[in-house]
Formats: structure tokens, C-alpha cells, sequence
């Protein structure tokens, strides 16, 4: 089980990555515009995986978009940490006390249309402010901060929302 | 063991989160030139908060202490002024050095504060929390409420650096009171309560308790400033004395201090340059 989880993480680990380098080469509407779709491996990961263990898979997926994309080095991997390091809390606050929590991927079919956009909405909200922060390292220009953080947020969920439910959620029902 | 085993697990995930999250911050730093600069502004301003922090933190504790010490300074200057004869409000904050045809002011003074100060090393520095923005500049000599304590080293728009008396490329020009004889004061590295003056002539009467001021034959501090007091002495080579002077400052108690500014070294600084031209 272990073993067959392990190999589907490293399958989702490229298919992010590839994911993300082509659409962000593809997507280019500007500075306003920020793709950025790798957290969605974070937010994917299995709800019983320590934070220990998120966090070096963050820094592993933010180093090598950094490196492929050539980006600033070090900058997604800065931005991928904050949410490996919040992410159980914030899935914690979509869960009902007492509900099992599946052993496998985090997906809409087990949590929910409404449920699944909702907590990638906030780890998405939480990684792109942390990302935004550390490229600025400034407050001076926050409303320009602040309409990057809300387009980008909402056209990030709208793809990582539509791929999902159109690959894995429609397929599965 | 149970309780403590969640915080264990709790403070190594933090660790995790703090390493990676400072290898990446040190990526960024060597791959970006706007991200370095932004975060050594940023770093060198938190550093300045928590040295001026700890500052307030250490004077607030010592407040006792300064106010005993102004009310004994206070003392002592109105009875200086008292003797003098000019005790008036108006020329109360500047100094008239005795006998003098220069400015009546060519000396003033303003307070500072002492941040950080060093004095367990060879060459020892303090900073103080006045700069250029104050009309600070580098060579004003800097005083504490016992006597002299160092010379402003460099200025920066806020801070000014001060190298201490107990720095030994420090030296300065002293006297031994009442007789006058003036000669060179420097920290030879020793005992941090002891300054060594010499070249006082051997024909010279001094007396263990004796007073050591500033000679005033410099630009940077005013004549019969204290320093110390003559500890013991001896005679070197037959020639000179070498005399042993206990500091009236225990440096490791600094926390006001005075910054002198001389009105006249612009002045007397060109005239000097002009001497050394001709002559």
C-alpha cells in the first residue's frame, strides 16, 4: 500500500511540475497574473502526512519549479514551505469532528465540491500571500499587493478546480 | 515523557520549517540582487531595534543610578560656576576654558546615550545614539560625567562610533595637576581600571593621589577635563616619569554620555595646515 502510494506521489510530483511549467509559458496575461498551480501537490497530499514530511516535499517541488522555470531560486520553495507548514492545520478546519479522514489523496470526492474549493481557496490564499511577501519584501505598494493576491487566487482555483473535476471527480462519479 | 513527546515533535518540525525556510531565503539572496539588498535593509533594522531595545531595557533599570550621578555632576558644576563668578543661566551649558582669548563658545555639549560598548577587547568602541543628523562628527572628543571617556571614530546619520580610552591606539594629551607638566595618556591593554601617562620630566613633583586632566593642547577636549588619579609612578630611563593613573570611569557602567563640539577647530585647524605649510 505504502510502496503503490509512494509511486503515485512521485507520478503526481511530475505531473504538477510539468503542469505547472507549460501553463505558466502558456499563461502570461502580465504582472497582475501570478501561475501558480505546484501547491496543489501540497494541498493533495494524504491528510495523515506529517508536517515534517510536507515540508520536504514543499522545498523539493518549490526548488525544481524555481530551477526549471528560472525563476529566482529559493523564491517558490520560500512560498511552498509557509503552506506545507499550515496546511494540516487548514484541512483540519474543513474536517467535522469525528469524521474518518481518508488515508488517500485529498479530493473533491471525498470532501466535496463546495468543501474541496473552499480549503484549496485558503491554501492557495495562504501560499500566494507568502509568495508575494517574499518577492516584494515590502508593504509600500499594498493595494497593488492585494489585487495580484485576488486575481491570482481566483484564476489558480478556477484551474486547479476545473482539472480536478474534470479529470478525477467526473471520472470517478 | 508522554507529555513532553508532542512539543519535542512540535519544536523539530519548526526547526525543519526554519532551516529550509533560511536555505531558501539564502537562495534568494544569492540569486537576486533586489531580495539581498531588501533583506539586509530589513535585518540591519530589526538589529537596530533590538540594540536600542535592550538599550531603553538597561536604562530604564539604571535610572536610579544616572539621576545620583546628574544630581552629583549638577553639584559639582554649580560650584564651579559659584567660584568662577559667572554663574548665570545664559552661560550656564557651555564651557570657558580660563584665561582664554578665544569665543566664550568655543565648547558645548550635547548629551547621548551609550547602546553598545565593548571592553574586554584590545581596541574598544561604543556607540552612541547620535549622528550626523545631530551635528556629530568624526575627532569630537566625548566625555562621561566622570571625565574623558573616548573620540568619535565614525558617524553615521543616526549612530556615531566611539573609540574608548580603552583602545590601545588610543592616546591623548595629559596633565598632572598642580603642577601642570603635561605628556601622552594611553591604555597600554592591561587592567581596564588603569591608563599609563608619559614623558612627564623627572624634575617634576608628583604625589600619588595627584590629579590627571585633559592639557587642553588639543582641538579635542577643553583644558582640566579629569581623567584620573596617579596610582603609582617610576622613573623611565632617568628622563621621564611613568605614571600609573586609576580611571575616575569604570567603563563598564557608561551609559550618559557628553559629545564635544570645539566651534573653533574649522578655524584653528587651517591655521595649523598653514603652519605646517610654511614653516
Amino acid at each position: 500500500m505504502d510502496r503503490k502510494r509512494d509511486r503515485y506521489i512521485y507520478i503526481h510530483f511530475l505531473g504538477v511540475l510539468i503542469l505547472q511549467l507549460v501553463l505558466s509559458k502558456i499563461l502570461t496575461f502580465g504582472p497582475l497574473l501570478l501561475i501558480a498551480l505546484y501547491p496543489i501537490f501540497i494541498i493533495s497530499l494524504p491528510p495523515n502526512f506529517s508536517t515534517k514530511k510536507l515540508l520536504w516535499w514543499a522545498f523539493s517541488i518549490g526548488v525544481a519549479v524555481d530551477l526549471l522555470s528560472g525563476n529566482i531560486i529559493g523564491l517558490n520553495s520560500a512560498a511552498s514551505l509557509v503552506l506545507a507548514l499550515f496546511r494540516n492545520n487548514i484541512l483540519r478546519a474543513f474536517y467535522t469532528k469525528g469524521e474518518v479522514i481518508s488515508l488517500s489523496f485529498i479530493n473533491m470526492r471525498d470532501l466535496g465540491v463546495i468543501r474541496y474549493n473552499s480549503y484549496v481557496a485558503l491554501s492557495l490564499l495562504v501560499h500566494h500571500l507568502a509568495l508575494l511577501l517574499i518577492e516584494s519584501l515590502t508593504l509600500s505598494s499594498f493595494a497593488h499587493l492585494l489585487s495580484r493576491l485576488a486575481v491570482s487566487v481566483l484564476v489558480n482555483l478556477a484551474i486547479v478546480s476545473t482539472i480536478e473535476y474534470a479529470i478525477f471527480y467526473r471520472r470517478s462519479a | 515523557m508522554r507529555r513532553r513527546l508532542p512539543l519535542i515533535k512540535y519544536l523539530t518540525t519548526l526547526l525543519l520549517f526554519l532551516f529550509l525556510e533560511g536555505l531558501s531565503l539564502f537562495l534568494i539572496t544569492q540569486n537576486s540582487l533586489y531580495q539581498r539588498i531588501r533583506l539586509q535593509a530589513l535585518s540591519i533594522g530589526a538589529v537596530e531595534k533590538v540594540a536600542k531595545l535592550n538599550a531603553d531595557i538597561r536604562h530604564y533599570t539604571s535610572l536610579a543610578k544616572s539621576n545620583a550621578l546628574l544630581v552629583e555632576e549638577n553639584l559639582l558644576l554649580r560650584n564651579l560656576l559659584q567660584k568662577s563668578g559667572v554663574a548665570t543661566a545664559q552661560n550656564y551649558p557651555t564651557y570657558r576654558p580660563p584665561h582664554s582669548n578665544l569665543s566664550p563658545l568655543q565648547f558645548s555639549f550635547q548629551s547621548a546615550r551609550v547602546l553598545s560598548n565593548s571592553t574586554n577587547r584590545l581596541n574598544n568602541f561604543f556607540i552612541l545614539d547620535k549622528g550626523e543628523r545631530d551635528g556629530v562628527e568624526s575627532g569630537m572628543g566625548v566625555l562621561s560625567t566622570k571625565g574623558v571617556v573616548g573620540v568619535v571614530e565614525h558617524v553615521t546619520e543616526h549612530f556615531s562610533m566611539v573609540t574608548s580610552l580603552l583602545n590601545i591606539n588610543q592616546s591623548i594629551s595629559a596633565k598632572v595637576l598642580p603642577s601642570g607638566a603635561f605628556g601622552t595618556l594611553k591604555w597600554e591593554g592591561g587592567n581596564r581600571r588603569y591608563v599609563t601617562l608619559k614623558e612627564i620630566p623627572h624634575h617634576i613633583k608628583i604625589e600619588i593621589g595627584d590629579t590627571v586632566a585633559t592639557s587642553g593642547y588639543s582641538l579635542i577636549f577643553p583644558a582640566n577635563i579629569p581623567i584620573g588619579v596617579v596610582d603609582k609612578f617610576s622613573l623611565e630611563g632617568g628622563a621621564h616619569y611613568n605614571i600609573e593613573v586609576e580611571l575616575l570611569q569604570e567603563f563598564n557602567t557608561l551609559n550618559f554620555v557628553n559629545i564635544i563640539t570645539n566651534h573653533n577647530k574649522r578655524e584653528l585647524d587651517s591655521l595649523n595646515s598653514k603652519i605646517e605649510r610654511d614653516g
